[in-house]
């Protein structure tokens, strides 16, 4: 190394496989930092090297590893040059597989400034809630944002219910569900929250229509239709035809909302399209006649013609719904790989950080 | 520039101290003195729930690492003193030991735990080897492996259980600590096909570390300096597991579930905040370890214990700590943030500790 060398810049690469995608590191950040910080969905959780949520194999390069690897992998691993990109800094370029990597890049999330513009009842406990923001958005169909105002440190996550327009909006829709108790939500049906002042914290999480041309299964539940109608109407909006069934699991007829909207999602799909709303509390001998029961046990009855496609499953809704659909579409022999869930949680029942 | 300037709160403590331990005689107390005056000015001030206006982190870092390093010279002074004061009267030496094991505690824990989680190797270092002000040089592996997994829930050996006092948790904590990171080490090494005893084994480095030192004290202050160095480090460690114990004491989580903000015990009295580098205020940086300190944002919706200074006066009383502070923070907690999983864990935990029971049925 040459006297001056030292004062050279000391960013070196990271590429992942089997994406090839490649980012810079700089001199003093780890690989997850360094991914995190261009937007990447890099897989991690503690970041202190513990977790292992991030472990990738290094197929090639010289790292650095900020702790002792061994605390965490297996001998195994350690042989297979596996490594834990939150603890590891690099001495020359590397080439890692990362196998949940995903290649999507998404809009680094931002903090903004919103205002409770406008609500609408849709259903008894279900508003659409249309908020102002002080800046202009860019998300992705799927995606989410939290809100948080100065009385409640947890912020809320909701997920969009329309879909992205290019180059961002300064106004967003959400479909807000009334938690029993809940404090932010009791705010917001007594009218507390109009025209108040929100933090909002986004774009985030990991649900976003991946690629591929095979049918699209879609189960939403509750206000968890609202990522489904974002993704849906961009589809349309791209251009995209693939077939598609949306589920939709609700109590009663009084609990089904946005049904116009679907209509015309039905009318402007290309490709096959079939609706299926599901209510669990429906009173017997009324006027219904579509399907009863929770919405995971009508799954195979309209689904089961698409298995054979390999279809991609779509899942948005509480805990329980995500566990019994992804239970019956493994079950019908989807993969795993193939079912993407966007759990949400109230927060009387937080199991897992979104 | 004020949010930069007050975390120099620290070091100033540091300095105190040891401007009364060269000036011997009673002054070797004056470290001691800046904890009920801190405390009870701690108390009189409301919470400050203000975020720091920071955003240099190697400005912010100064202090960090001014303080990790006083905390070792300290020790050196300390020595020096002894040896060459022949007529310190032992209750004299009694007060720099106690001084020297308060700072050592309330300015060096902070400010090495960190700089250890830091990526920066020098501040790293700095901050491995200035957790000798509390005799601990491996601390930050059963740390990063155990508690930061671990926290609240009963595998985490840093959360005292519910009826456990500040005494029996700080000799069983401490004694915990070495042994997991001895074990992790240990284990590391095997998975890498060597043996513990070997070389790269990095309590090698922290042994390399400690004859370093004490040959350091030796030079400065021969037996009697190793002697009382040694006590202060002593006082200063089991008054660390006291910030661990107020921390974290009595909450529950269930095992392997997501980290919670409410997971930890806030301090936001606005000298507590400061003088421990936001420590007090730390929920953040078990949900995001790539925080820096000044980054932590104060809960305003958690239940809140008195100062951090009271706490570590006030925990040293198990009846009035039990009776008057942890228990009606606990009941609170309890009913407003535990889910029902960890609801079932608080009713167990009562039952153990002999507590009534307070969750509120639904």
């Amino acid at each position: 190394m040459g006297l001056f060398d030292i004062f050279k810049a000391k960013s070196k690469k990271v590429t992942i496989m089997p994406s090839r995608t490649t980012f810079t590191v700089n001199a003093g950040q780890t690989i997850l930092e360094a991914g995190l910080a261009e937007g990447y969905a890099m897989p991690h959780s503690c970041k202190v090297g513990t977790c292992g949520e991030c472990k990738s194999h290094k197929i090639e390069g010289k790292i650095k590893e900020l702790i002792n690897f061994g605390y965490v992998l297996e001998a195994e691993e350690l042989q297979n040059d596996y490594i834990l990109p939150c603890r590891s800094t690099l001495k020359s370029d590397v080439v890692l597989d990362m196998p949940n990597f995903e290649l999507k890049r998404l809009h680094p999330p931002q903090d903004f400034m919103g205002t409770i513009k406008k609500t609408i009842d849709l259903t008894e406990d279900i508003k659409r809630v249309v908020i102002s923001l002080d800046k202009d958005m860019e998300f992705d169909a799927g995606q989410y944002v939290e809100l948080q105002i100065d009385e409640i440190r947890e912020p809320r996550s909701y997920s969009f219910a329309i879909p992205p327009v290019k180059n961002g909006s300064n106004e967003i829709e959400l479909f807000i569900r009334k938690v029993p108790n809940g404090k932010f939500t009791t705010l917001l049906f007594d009218g507390l929250l109009e025209n108040k002042e929100l933090k909002v914290k986004g774009p985030l999480g990991n649900f976003w229509l991946r690629d591929g041309d095979t049918p699209l299964i879609c189960i939403g539940g509750g206000s968890g239709l609202a990522p489904l109608i974002s993704i849906l109407e961009d589809t349309i909006a791209q251009s995209i035809k693939r077939d598609c069934i949306l589920f939709f699991g609700a109590r009663t007829q009084n609990d089904l909302y946005v049904l116009e909207q679907i209509k015309k999602i039905e009318e402007k799909w290309q490709g096959s399209f079939l609706f299926v709303p599901v209510l669990s509390d429906e009173p017997e001998n009324n006027s219904w006649t579509g399907d009863r029961g929770f919405v995971h046990t009508a799954i195979k009855k309209y689904a089961e013609k698409y298995i054979d496609l390999n279809p991609h499953v779509y899942l948005c809704g509480p805990p329980v719904m995500i566990d019994a659909a992804t239970e019956v579409a493994t079950d019908l022999g989807i993969s795993k790989d193939n079912i993407y869930a966007d759990n949400f949680f109230d927060s009387s029942n937080k199991k897992v950080a979104k | 520039m004020l949010d930069y300037l007050k975390f120099y709160l620290a070091p100033l403590v540091q300095v105190f101290a040891g401007v009364g331990i060269y000036m011997g005689g009673d002054y070797m107390w004056a470290g001691l003195v800046t904890l009920p005056v801190l405390a009870i000015l701690d108390t009189a001030l409301s919470d400050n729930f203000k975020k720091n206006d920071m955003h240099i982190r190697l400005l912010a870092d100064i202090p960090l690492v001014i303080t990790a390093l006083l905390g070792i010279g300290l020790l050196f002074l300390f020595a020096w003193k002894i040896n060459t004061t022949p007529d310190l009267t032992t209750l004299q030496m009694v007060g720099g030991v106690l001084s020297l094991g308060w700072v050592g505690t309330v300015c060096s824990l902070p400010s090495t735990h960190e700089l250890f989680h830091e990526i920066n190797p020098i501040r790293k270092a700095i901050g491995i080897v200035g957790q000798l002000a509390f005799f601990d040089v491996s601390r930050h592996i059963s740390h990063n492996n155990g508690h930061h997994l671990d926290v609240a829930s009963s595998l985490d050996y840093d959360t005292a259980k519910r009826g456990e006092n500040i005494y029996k948790f700080a000799i069983q904590t401490g004694w915990q600590n070495h042994k997991e990171s001895f074990k992790l080490e240990g284990n590391a090494l095997k998975k890498r096909g060597k043996s513990v005893w070997s070389l790269s084994n990095y309590m090698y480095k922290a042994l390399l570390i400690l004859v370093v030192f004490y040959a350091g004290i030796y030079y400065v202050g021969g037996e009697t300096g190793i002697l009382y160095v040694l006590l202060a480090q002593g006082v200063a460690r089991l008054w660390i597991e006291g910030l661990n114990y107020f921390q974290h004491c009595g909450l529950v989580r269930v095992n392997h579930s997501p980290i919670q903000h409410y997971h930890v015990w806030n301090h936001l009295k606005p000298i507590s905040r400061i003088i421990t580098f936001e420590i007090t205020n730390h929920c953040d940086h078990h949900q995001d370890a790539f925080m820096p300190y000044y980054e932590m944002t104060p809960d305003k919706d958690s239940v809140r214990l008195p100062g951090a200074l009271t706490c570590f006066a006030v925990a040293l009383v198990p009846p009035i700590w039990f009776n008057f502070v942890l228990k009606p923070a606990l009941k609170e907690w309890d009913n407003r943030f535990a889910n029902d999983e960890e609801k079932k864990l608080a009713r167990a935990a009562n039952k153990a500790a002999g507590w009534e029971d307070w969750i509120e049925k639904k």
